[in-house]
C-alpha cells in the first residue's frame, strides 16, 4: 500500500535492482582491465611481435622506441589503460596485426555468421529440448523418463567437435550429400538448383546440429526439471480441480511458469554466441566470431584477441543482467534481496 | 532401490578407473606409440593391431593409451589446483561475508564472464604453454571461479547453522570451525563440482589439442589424435572413432560420477546438470 515508506518491498526491490546493475558494471569494467593485463603480460609488445618483428630482422631500436611512442607503449600502465579504455568507448579498438584493417571492421563483419549460426543451434535445441522436457516431466517416472534420462546424461557428455568431425567426415567427404565447409557455395561452382536461402541452409545443417546436440541435453534436462517443480504447484492442482483437461494444464500453467527458468538458460547461452562456437565454426570452416578468434589466436593478433575477449565477457555480463531482469519480471517472488 | 542408487557413481567410478588403467599399463603395450611402420600405414583394426594404424604404421591402442596419460593427467592436476584455490577463497567469502564476499565474488564473476575455451586459448597463445603443469594450470584459471562461487553458497548457508553459533561459543577459532564443522558438510556438493570441473578441463584439453594449442609434440593427445584423424580422412574410421570414445568415456565418467553424488545427496533430485 504504502510503497513510499523507507523499508518498503517496492523501495528495497528498486535498490537490489540497482545494486544488481552496479554489480554488472563494476564486472564489466573487470572484464576489460582482464583482457588489458593479459596481452600485457606478454613477453615482448606489439611492436616486437609486429609482421617484420623480432622474429625476422630486429627493428632498430631507434625505430622501435619511435613505434612505442606513437603506440603510446613508452607511458606507464595506468595511463595506458585509460587511453584504451577511452578509445574502445569510442569504438577504436586498434588494429588488426594480420592484415592492418580496424579491429571493430574485421569483428562486425563476422557477427552476422554467427549470429545465424547460434540462432539456428538455439531454435533447434529449444524447439526440441522443451517439448521433449516437458513430455518427460509429465510422464516423470516412467520406463520412458528413465530410457530418455540416461540418453540425456550421454548425450550432455557427448563431445561436440567428435560429433562434428563424423558427421563432417561422413555427410560431407564421403558421401558428398552436405557441403564440407564455409557459409555458401562460390558462384558458379558446385551443384545448382534452390536458391542462395536453400545453400546457406545446406551449409547450415551440419554445425548447426553439432552446436545443438550438447545443448538439447542441457536443455531438456532443465525444462524437465522446471516443468515438474511447477506440476506440483498449487496453481496447477486448482487448475486441474477446475477440470482443466490434461493438455490443457500443461500449456496454460505449466508452461508459462516454467517459461522463466528458460528464459534465464537462454539468457546464458549469449555468451556461446562469441566463444561457443570457436571448434565448430573451425571445423567448418564458418566465417563467424569463434573461427575469428581460432585465427587470431594461430597468428598471435593481440589486438583481436584482446578485442574478442572484451566482447564475450560483455556479452556474459550482458547476458546475465538480461537473465536476471528477465525472470524477474516474469516472477516477482525472485525480485527480492537474497538472505 | 538403495542399490539402484548407488549405480550410477559406480559406474562413473569403474569406468574411471577403467581409463586411469589404461594410461597407466601404456608401457606395457606391445606397440610403442612413436614406432614407425611404414609399411603397415593405415590399417584397419586387427588382431596385431587392435585399433588399427595411422598413416605413419604406428600403433593407434598405444597413442590412445599414451595420449590418455595427458588428457587425464592434465585434467586430475587442473582439477586439483581449482580446489586448492576455489575451495579456501570461497570459504573464507562465504564464512566472512562483507568486503572478503565482495572481492572474491568480483573476482569469480570476472573469471566467469569468459568462456573457458576462450579464456584457455588467449592464455596459451600469449604464454606459449605447453607443458602438462602450465597447462593444468591455464585450465584451472578458468575452474577455480565455478568452484569458488559453488564453496561460498555452501558456506553461506551453514554459517548460521546452530554447529557453527555453537563452536563459536564455546570459543573456537574461524579457522577450526570452518575446517572442522562446516568443510564436512559442504563436502558433498564441492566434490560435486569437483567431477564436472574435471569433465570440464578434460574437454578443454582436448579442444587444445584437437587445435594443436596442447601438450607439445610427441607427446600425444586425445585432441591432437583427433585433428590427425581429420587429415586422415573418413575412411580410416578408426582414426576419428577411437580417441573421440576415449574423450567421450571420460567426460561420461565424470559426469557419471558428478550425478551419482548428486543423487546420493537427494534421491528425489535429478538435477539439471551443471554447465561445464
Amino acid at each position: 500500500m504504502n510503497s513510499r515508506a523507507p523499508h518498503s518491498p517496492a523501495r528495497r526491490r528498486a535498490a537490489w535492482g540497482a545494486v544488481q546493475v552496479g554489480r554488472a558494471a563494476a564486472v564489466a569494467v573487470g572484464v576489460a582491465l582482464a583482457a588489458l593485463l593479459l596481452v600485457r603480460l606478454l613477453p615482448g609488445d606489439a611492436v616486437d611481435s609486429r609482421p617484420g618483428g623480432n622474429e625476422g630482422t630486429p627493428i632498430p631500436p631507434r625505430a622501435a622506441a619511435e613505434a612505442r611512442a606513437a603506440l603510446g607503449l613508452d607511458r606507464p600502465f595506468p595511463a595506458q589503460a585509460i587511453a584504451w579504455a577511452g578509445k574502445a568507448a569510442r569504438g577504436d579498438l586498434g588494429y588488426s596485426l594480420a592484415d592492418g584493417r580496424p579491429v571493430t571492421r574485421r569483428i562486425a563483419e563476422r557477427i552476422p555468421a554467427t549470429l545465424l549460426l547460434q540462432g539456428a543451434a538455439l531454435s533447434l535445441a529449444l524447439g526440441l529440448a522443451v517439448p521433449l522436457g516437458t513430455l518427460l516431466a509429465w510422464r516423470a517416472g516412467s520406463r520412458v523418463d528413465r530410457a530418455a534420462r540416461v540418453v540425456l546424461l550421454a548425450c550432455f557428455a557427448l563431445p561436440g567437435f567428435w560429433v562434428a568431425v563424423l558427421l563432417q567426415g561422413w555427410f560431407a567427404v564421403r558421401w558428398g550429400w552436405l557441403p564440407m565447409q564455409g557459409m555458401s557455395t562460390a558462384a558458379g561452382a558446385g551443384p545448382a538448383g534452390g536458391g542462395v536461402g536453400l545453400d546457406v541452409a545446406r551449409h547450415l545443417l551440419l554445425p548447426a546440429v553439432c552446436l545443438a546436440l550438447p545443448q538439447i541435453a542441457y536443455v531438456a534436462r532443465f525444462a524437465r526439471a522446471a516443468v515438474l517443480e511447477v506440476l506440483g504447484d498449487e496453481t496447477v492442482r486448482t487448475a486441474r480441480a477446475k477440470g482443466l483437461s490434461n493438455g490443457a494444464v500443461l500449456r496454460r500453467h505449466a508452461l508459462s511458469q516454467a517459461l522463466a527458468p528458460l528464459l534465464t538458460l537462454t539468457g546464458m547461452a549469449l555468451p556461446a554466441l562469441v566463444g561457443g562456437s570457436i571448434l565448430i565454426e573451425s571445423i567448418f570452416s564458418w566465417p563467424g566470431l569463434g573461427r575469428l578468434f581460432h585465427d587470431a589466436v594461430q597468428q598471435r593478433d593481440y589486438p583481436v584477441i584482446q578485442a574478442l575477449m572484451l566482447l564475450a565477457g560483455g556479452a556474459t555480463v550482458a547476458g546475465n543482467l538480461l537473465a536476471n531482469r528477465l525472470s524477474t519480471a516474469l516472477d516477482p517472488r525472485t525480485a527480492d534481496p537474497p538472505r | 532401490m538403495i542399490a539402484a542408487r548407488w549405480r550410477t557413481l559406480r559406474g562413473g567410478l569403474a569406468l574411471l578407473a577403467a581409463l586411469w588403467s589404461l594410461a597407466l599399463l601404456a608401457p606395457l603395450l606391445p606397440h610403442a606409440p612413436a614406432a614407425v611402420d611404414l609399411a603397415t600405414g593405415l590399417a584397419a583394426p586387427s588382431p596385431r593391431h587392435w585399433l588399427g594404424t595411422d598413416p605413419l604404421g604406428r600403433d593407434l591402442l598405444a597413442r590412445v593409451a599414451h595420449g590418455a596419460r595427458a588428457s587425464l593427467v592434465v585434467g586430475l592436476l587442473a582439477t586439483l589446483l581449482a580446489l586448492a584455490l576455489g575451495v579456501p577463497l570461497g570459504a573464507w567469502a562465504g564464512y566472512r561475508g562483507g568486503s572478503a564476499d565482495a572481492v572474491v565474488s568480483f573476482l569469480a564473476d570476472v573469471t566467469l564472464a569468459f568462456p573457458a575455451l576462450l579464456l584457455a586459448l588467449a592464455v596459451v597463445a600469449v604464454s606459449g604453454a605447453r607443458g602438462i603443469l602450465p597447462l593444468a594450470a591455464v585450465l584451472a584459471l578458468s575452474r577455480w571461479a565455478r568452484i569458488a562461487r559453488l564453496t561460498r553458497g555452501e558456506f553461506r548457508r551453514l554459517r548460521g547453522r546452530e554447529a557453527a553459533a555453537a563452536a563459536r561459543a564455546a570459543g573456537a577459532r574461524d579457522l577450526r570451525i570452518v575446517s572442522r564443522h562446516l568443510l564436512p558438510e559442504a563436502l558433498a556438493p564441492i566434490l560435486v563440482g569437483a567431477a564436472f570441473a574435471a569433465a570440464a578441463a578434460v574437454l578443454v584439453e582436448a579442444s587444445l589439442g584437437f587445435l594443436g594449442l596442447g601438450v607439445a609434440p610427441p607427446q600425444t593427445s586425445w585432441g591432437s589424435l583427433l585433428a590427425e584423424a581429420r587429415l586422415a580422412g573418413p575412411q580410416a574410421w578408426w582414426l576419428a572413432l577411437f580417441p573421440g570414445l576415449a574423450i567421450f568415456a571420460a567426460l561420461l565418467a565424470y559426469t557419471l560420477i558428478a550425478e551419482g553424488i548428486l543423487e546420493r545427496l537427494d534421491p528425489r533430485r535429478q538435477s539439471a546438470g551443471v554447465s561445464a
